[in-house]
Order: structure tokens, then sequence, then C-alpha cells
């Protein structure tokens, strides 16, 4: 008897009735060909079925990957100009750093960015570090200190929490507090520790605290996204 | 199973400790290989990057069960990746010396290694010869959503009968095509 897909279709999902399922089977152990058919179906449901579910989840494992790849392999691109090119370029850049000089007190160490916290899907009404997550990418940085301060006492350690704690205090202007979270982080070896010389320095900057302010800027790497914020920093102290 | 298999549960929990880890204990290595063989710094980040994708896309059924170190599975699968990335583009390979970067990778991990890289590859075939087929491709990725089978009938305009009819014969002509592809003889021989 010759089996269609149709067929085996309903066999997987166990819709025939007992006596086609009886013959089904009978016809299974002998025929190597609907063997292989079966088995060839129920492989691509699974594979498909499973790289449909991954897709759905792969934003949230991109947020952690995306920094920690640009972190450890991306450099600045160094484009090629023609000479013609790069003097119109040089230019216009000397003409609006003019405009700036003239216009403004200097760079201000506090123009700097961040990362959306990863992690922001609520699953489950407990999920509480997503919704803190999702209200500091909502930029509620005040409902957001609240809430990572209440997961600082009831979950373990958490250096992603901290880090996102501190940043919601230098937002709120909480530079007493901010500044021994980000020590912590800097002194520490997660992934933010580099990031977190930055921030304490740009907390103990605020607090007047100027020793441990240049300290913690000095520390700012050449590579670091925090590098021209940190001689900002720096810049300011002299 | 593997001590590494942590690394694989890692990438399925978004485990931001560990996920860091593989980055600290593997991105330099790869990073100096792929960079030996002719790769950009920019290009290496992401066929690392995707390599990783790769194995949290394999093992999300959470079946999966690693048998080697998980520095060799990686190793593999960069290497295919850049290899495919050279054929896609004018870069050529450097082939000059040895893994020297890897000579502490046992040789009996290497046979677990191309066997989770070969599954990959195979589930990659599937979907790509899916991605080209258009209606019967929207039909099979919905039949595999977790809702009942008559609500996606109604969404796709269809009686429940022929929906499932047209079903299986897009999951038929899918199984035909992925059969009939040279790579998918070579995979499997």
């Amino acid at each position: 008897m010759t089996y269609t897909y149709s067929d085996i279709d309903a066999y997987l999902n166990g819709e025939l009735n007992a006596e086609d399922q009886q013959q089904f089977e009978q016809e299974l152990r002998s025929n190597t060909q609907l063997q292989e058919q079966v088995n060839a179906y129920r492989l691509l449901n699974s594979t498909v079925g499973k790289h449909q579910q991954a897709e759905q989840t792969l934003p949230e494992l991109k947020q952690i990957l995306d920094p920690l790849t640009h972190q450890y392999f991306k450099q600045q691109k160094a484009k090629l100009f023609t000479m013609k090119r790069m003097i119109y370029m040089l230019a216009a850049a000397a003409s609006v750093v003019l405009i700036l000089l003239l216009t403004l007190p200097g760079t201000s160490p506090d123009n700097y960015s961040f990362n959306d916290m990863p992690g922001a899907i609520v699953r489950g009404a407990e999920d509480e570090k997503a919704k803190a997550a999702q209200l500091f990418n909502n930029k509620q940085y005040a409902e957001a200190a609240t809430a990572f301060t209440k997961l600082r006492t009831t979950a373990p350690a958490d250096a992603t929490v901290d880090f996102y704690l501190g940043l919601s205090l230098l937002k709120t202007e909480k530079y007493a507090e901010a500044l021994p979270l980000f020590e912590t982080l800097a002194n520490g070896s997660s992934v933010y520790a580099e990031d977190a010389n930055f921030f304490a320095a740009l907390s103990a900057y605020h607090l007047q605290q100027n020793d441990k302010a240049k300290q913690y800027a000095e520390k700012v790497k050449g590579g670091s996204r925090y590098w021209k914020n940190a001689k900002g920093v720096l810049k300011k102290l002299k | 199973m593997h001590a590494d298999q942590k690394y694989i549960e890692a990438l399925l929990n978004h485990d931001q400790r560990l996920i860091s880890e593989i980055y600290q204990r593997f991105a330099a290595n790869m990073k100096a290989y792929l960079l030996s063989r002719g790769c950009s710094e920019d290009d290496a980040g992401d066929v690392f990057q995707e390599a990783l994708i790769d194995m949290y896309k394999l093992a999300n059924d959470k079946q999966f069960v690693l048998t080697c170190p998980f520095e060799a599975f990686l190793l593999l699968l960069c290497k295919r990746k850049f290899i495919n990335k050279t054929k896609k583009t004018s870069l050529t390979v450097v082939t000059n010396g040895e893994d020297d970067a890897y000579t502490h990778i046992p040789g009996d991990a290497n046979a677990g290694a191309a066997e989770h890289t070969a599954q990959v590859e195979k589930e990659k075939l599937v979907m790509l010869v899916l991605d080209e087929m258009g209606n019967c491709k929207e039909v099979i990725l919905k039949s595999l959503l977790k809702k009942p089978q008559e609500e996606i009938a109604e969404e796709l305009g269809m009686t429940y009968a022929y929906y499932r009819k047209r079903k299986s014969n897009c999951m038929g002509e899918l199984a035909e095509l992925v059969r009939n592809k040279p790579q998918f003889k070579e995979l499997v021989s």
C-alpha cells in the first residue's frame, strides 16, 4: 500500500483510527522507504519548530552578545578619503569646532550614551528583573532605581542589576549612592568593570571628590567607548 | 556529556555571567586564529557571534548534548563560517601555518565537533530550503505555532481539511527538496 504525506502527518499526530494505525505500523516495519519518509517528516517538524522558537528569543540573546562582540572584536573603522575630500572635511570640521568653542563652555562629561538593559522581556508576573529593565529602557530612572534596589534585597548578587542601578542613580543625580556601586564594579571582574571606571569617575566628579574622579578617569582605556568622556572629566578637573 | 555543556546552557538561559566567560576564555584565541587566516577584526567578531547563535539554535529544544570541548566545536564552526564567507566575497584564506593557538585541543575532540557541526549545517540547509518555499513556508511555520490548528487554518483563509492536506504536502515537498540538495548528500555521506 502507498502512503501519502497526509497519512504520515495523521499517523504522527495520532489521528488514525485503530485499524488504520495498525496497518500503517505493519507497513512501517517492513517498508524502508516509508521509514525514511516518517523519520524525515518528524525531523523536519522538530528542526523547523526549534529554529522558529529560537528566532523568537534571539533578540534577547543578541542584547547580551552584541556589546561583548564589540568589546572583544570590533575596532573603529579607518576610511580612505581622497585628498580633496579630506581638505573639505577638515575645513568643515574646523568650522564646527570653532563654532563649538565659541558657543559652548566645553565638552560635558555628562554627555554619555549606554546600551539598553538586556532581558527586558517580561515572561510572567514574577519577572521583577525584566520589569525593572523595562522601566530603565523606558527612561523611568527613578522608578527603575526603586525596582533595582528592591531586587538587590531579594535576589542574588547580579552585576547587571548593580550597573543599571548605578546608571539610574546617576540619571537622578544621586551621585553619593551611585559611586560605591560603580567603585565595586570597577574593581571587580564583571563585564561592566571597564565602563564602571568612567561612571565612578563621573560620580566622584559630581561629588567634588576630585582625587577619586581623576583616579578612575585615568583608568579608562583608549579603546573604551567612554574614553572621550573620561578625558572630559580630567579636563574639568584641571 | 562534556563539562562544557554549561556554556550551551548559558546561551539557552541568556546567562550573562557565563556568556561573558565564553568571550573571556575563547575570543582572544579565535580572533588571533581568524586574523592569521586573513579575516578582518570586524568579520572575526561576526563569525564568532554567528557561531554562538548557531549553537543557540541547535540546542534550543534542550535536547542537545555536547560531547566535545566547547572550544573545539566553536573553532570548527568559526572555521566553516569563515570559509563560507570567503566563498561569498573576494576574500582569500591564508593557508600557511598550523592552528598554533589550538594545540591544547585534544585530537579526539575533533570527531565530536565535526558531528555537531554537521548537524548545524544540516539544519541550516533545511531552513535555507524552507526560506525559498513561498506560501509553503508560511503554512509550515504557522502549523508549528502553539495554537489550535483550526485557528491557523482560518488565519490562512483555508478550510481545515484543505489546510491539513496543504501542510502535509508542503512538508513532503520540503523533505524532497532537502533530500535532493547535493550539500545534503555530502552531509549524510
